[in-house]
């Protein structure tokens, strides 16, 4: 540790890269004079508007290249680290902004970042009405209940030999076949409401949960089984001190897995059918009248909570199993 | 060697004269809106009976599941369409550069179905609180511009966070939701009425309100295509431009549609059923595909042989019709202003048919 701190140049020993600086704030200061002077132009730019937003371009990007890498080599905090993801996306949407307006793509194809965030503003209450039906509804509750059950099941398989020889295998097999497939069936079977997309959700967290949990719970260490054997460790003790805590970090890996699963599942369940409420309604709604303002607002939504419930799981997971050598430092 | 020197040139010849045979014909790819069935009778009929082939042109009828027809041909992979007025104008407006054609149907066939036990009785006042089911892609602009009409708010406005109706989408058939989950249900006059009475529910025991009657009366079934193909100079290397193409595709069109129309048996018997499989059956007790598509063939024919068909304009769409669709369209908020000129381009119809569109009274 000490080593490698003495190895790195403490900030004040390396000057800030000005040159870099200056070549972000060129860029991003073309590409918005662009975006400001086409503003409420509706015809197609010409050749030199285009090679400002081209020079625009070239210089942030350059200049984000020598800010990343003077940050990189400084020991900063997480919120400085992440002054170059910053600018990249910062330095896409101008971009993209600016391309879109210069060749007057239509907004029936392709919004521009602009109009997408105002619409996500302004629709904002109708979003959050969707995602609470999507995501509470959906994805939470199908996930609870998959990961609850894929827990309990892979307990059991563990414990009982009969079920890894006859039930294991095709947790295997469905774990690694697109469930997703199964969404029509289900909603035709179970209706529109809310309860048929909470199923393909747990149906689809529930295999890698169960596949997950049994490897973690099954391969323990020999030697630390005859330890416990030695102590005279009764089965749930087994389990209690040892097969559990070794599976932990084989849960979290499912279950960070499960999160993206769920959202996934929840919004393409609604493609096929529902009761005027939810994000996959709103976009496959607004898709077919070419709203794509408020699909991408909707997809916005979704992705932020989606970071989120992944970010909660894996604070989650450094919580429980910090001891793991993956995060050891 | 001599011999195989004959052989070879005749082959030769053959395969040249089969090559040209077949790029005489113009390649062309006609979207249609939905799955085959009666409601594509007269496109139908112009492909089998060679309508199409003595116009040039060697088209493809593509089927469609519950995508929107304007979104396959924007992206090229159809060259014509056949969708609603509605959601193409809402599609122009977002600057996607469709052209309407040529009108097929001169009256709307858009119905919502209740039960009589609901005690709807009269639309706008009694809708608030209810659940309706639509289809999407393009298909809900009717229900909505009813909701509209009657002042109320619904799930489909992504604006109105405490909803007066509650728009229920569902793939289609109207027994996934009917009448369980949706008091009122979308149904076309020539097909989920059919369907919904075929589950039980006939005219004894639902109420069929055709939303022409509610002054809904947007119309339906038109071919379209973009500005792209219309300015095409050289379409797909024919030596014709897209307009002469356009105007081909039309008049073998309205060929068949009116032969369709005045043999609906032998239609259906030979140019609907071998195509269509699976989605040309009913429902229930009224399943059968033959009955079925006998039934929706006449209800079709009710659509086609209206307005300005009935004057001898098949496939014009009468400015006045046209402008009552854009009026209601932007009284209400579907439209937030008049479409441009170029959305309506009259020209092909014109060069298909002989007439003028001016002459129209």
């Amino acid at each position: 540790m000490e080593a490698l701190k003495v190895g790195r140049p403490s900030p004040a020993a390396r000057p800030l890269p000005w040159l870099g600086v200056a070549a972000v704030g060129l860029g991003f200061a073309l590409l918005a004079l662009f975006i400001w002077s086409w503003w409420d132009r509706s015809d197609l730019a010409g050749t030199g508007q285009k090679l400002l937003i081209l020079a625009g371009f070239a210089a942030a990007a350059y200049g984000v290249a020598r800010v990343a890498n003077f940050l990189a080599a400084v020991r900063t905090g997480p919120l400085v680290g992440f002054i170059p993801a910053g600018l990249t996306l910062a330095l896409v949407l101008l971009t993209v902004e600016a391309l879109l307006r210069a060749y007057q793509v239509p907004a029936g194809l392709i919004p521009t970042p602009t109009r997408v965030f105002a619409t996500l503003w302004a629709v904002r209450d109708v979003l959050l009405q969707d995602a609470y039906q999507t995501v509470v509804l959906e994805a939470f509750t199908g996930y609870l209940v998959g990961c609850g059950l894929g827990v309990a099941t892979a307990l059991l398989v563990s414990r009982f030999v009969f079920l890894e020889r006859g039930f294991l295998p095709y947790a295997t097999a469905f774990s690694s076949i697109p469930i997703v497939a199964l969404a029509p069936v289900l909603v035709k079977m179970m209706g529109l409401e809310w309860p048929s997309k909470a199923a393909i959700v747990a149906i689809t967290v529930f295999f890698p949960v169960v596949v997950n949990t049994f490897r973690g719970l099954t391969e323990v260490s020999p030697l630390s089984l005859d330890l416990m054997r030695s102590y005279a460790a009764g089965e749930a003790q087994q389990y209690r001190w040892l097969r559990v805590p070794n599976a932990l970090p084989f849960i979290f890996n499912a279950l960070k897995l499960g999160t993206t699963l769920a959202m996934i599942g929840s919004i393409v369940g609604e493609f096929f059918g529902a009761n005027g409420q939810g994000l996959g309604f709103r976009i496959q709604i607004e898709a077919g009248r070419f709203g794509f303002d408020i699909v991408w607002s909707a997809i916005i939504v979704a992705s932020v909570i989606g970071i989120a419930w992944y970010g909660l799981v894996a604070w989650l997971e450094r919580r429980l199993t910090g001891w793991h050598v993956s995060f050891r430092e | 060697m001599r011999k195989w020197t004959v052989v070879l040139a005749v082959l030769a010849m053959a395969t040249a004269s089969l090559g040209t045979a077949q790029q005489n014909l113009i390649k062309v790819n006609l979207q249609l809106k939905w799955f085959p069935q009666a409601q594509f009778a007269g496109f139908f009929v112009a492909k089998e009976r060679g309508f199409f082939r003595a116009q040039g042109l060697d088209v493809t009828l593509l089927p469609a599941g519950d995508q929107s027809p304007i979104q396959v041909v924007q992206s090229g992979a159809a060259d014509f369409g056949t969708t609603w007025i509605a959601d193409l104008l809402v599609a122009r407006e977002r600057g996607i550069p469709v052209v309407h054609l040529a009108q097929i149907f001169q009256r709307s066939g858009f119905t919502l179905v209740a039960l009589k036990s609901t005690g709807i009785k009269d639309l706008c006042k009694d809708l608030k609180g209810k659940s309706v089911g639509v289809w999407p892609s393009g298909n809900e602009y009717p229900a909505v511009a009813l909701f509209r009409k009657c002042g109320l708010t619904s799930s489909l406005d992504p604006r109105a966070a405490n909803p007066d109706v509650k728009a229920v989408s569902y793939p289609f058939d109207p027994s996934l939701v009917f009448p369980d989950k949706v008091q009122l249900v979308s149904a076309m006059t020539y097909n989920e009425v059919n369907q919904i009475a075929g589950l039980g529910y006939d005219e004894s025991k639902v109420d069929v309100f055709k939303l022409a009657d509610e002054g809904i009366n947007l119309l339906e079934d038109l071919i379209f295509t973009t500005e792209r193909v219309l300015n095409e100079r050289n379409f797909k290397g024919s030596g014709l431009t897209g307009r002469q193409v356009a105007a081909r595709l039309i008049r073998a069109s309205l060929q068949g549609w009116d032969w369709a129309v005045k043999n609906q048996a032998e239609t259906v018997e030979k140019y609907v059923l071998p195509f269509c499989g699976n989605t040309c059956k009913g429902s229930g007790s009224r399943a059968d595909a033959k009955g079925h598509q006998t039934w929706q063939m006449a209800e079709i024919a009710k659509l086609y042989n209206a307005g300005a068909t009935t004057k001898g304009w098949a496939g014009f769409l009468a400015p006045a019709d046209f402008q009552a669709s854009v009026k209601l369209l932007r009284d209400q908020g579907i439209l937030t202003k008049d479409p441009p000129r170029q959305a309506v381009d009259y020209g092909p119809w014109e060069e298909a048919t002989g007439k003028k569109a001016a002459d129209y009274k």
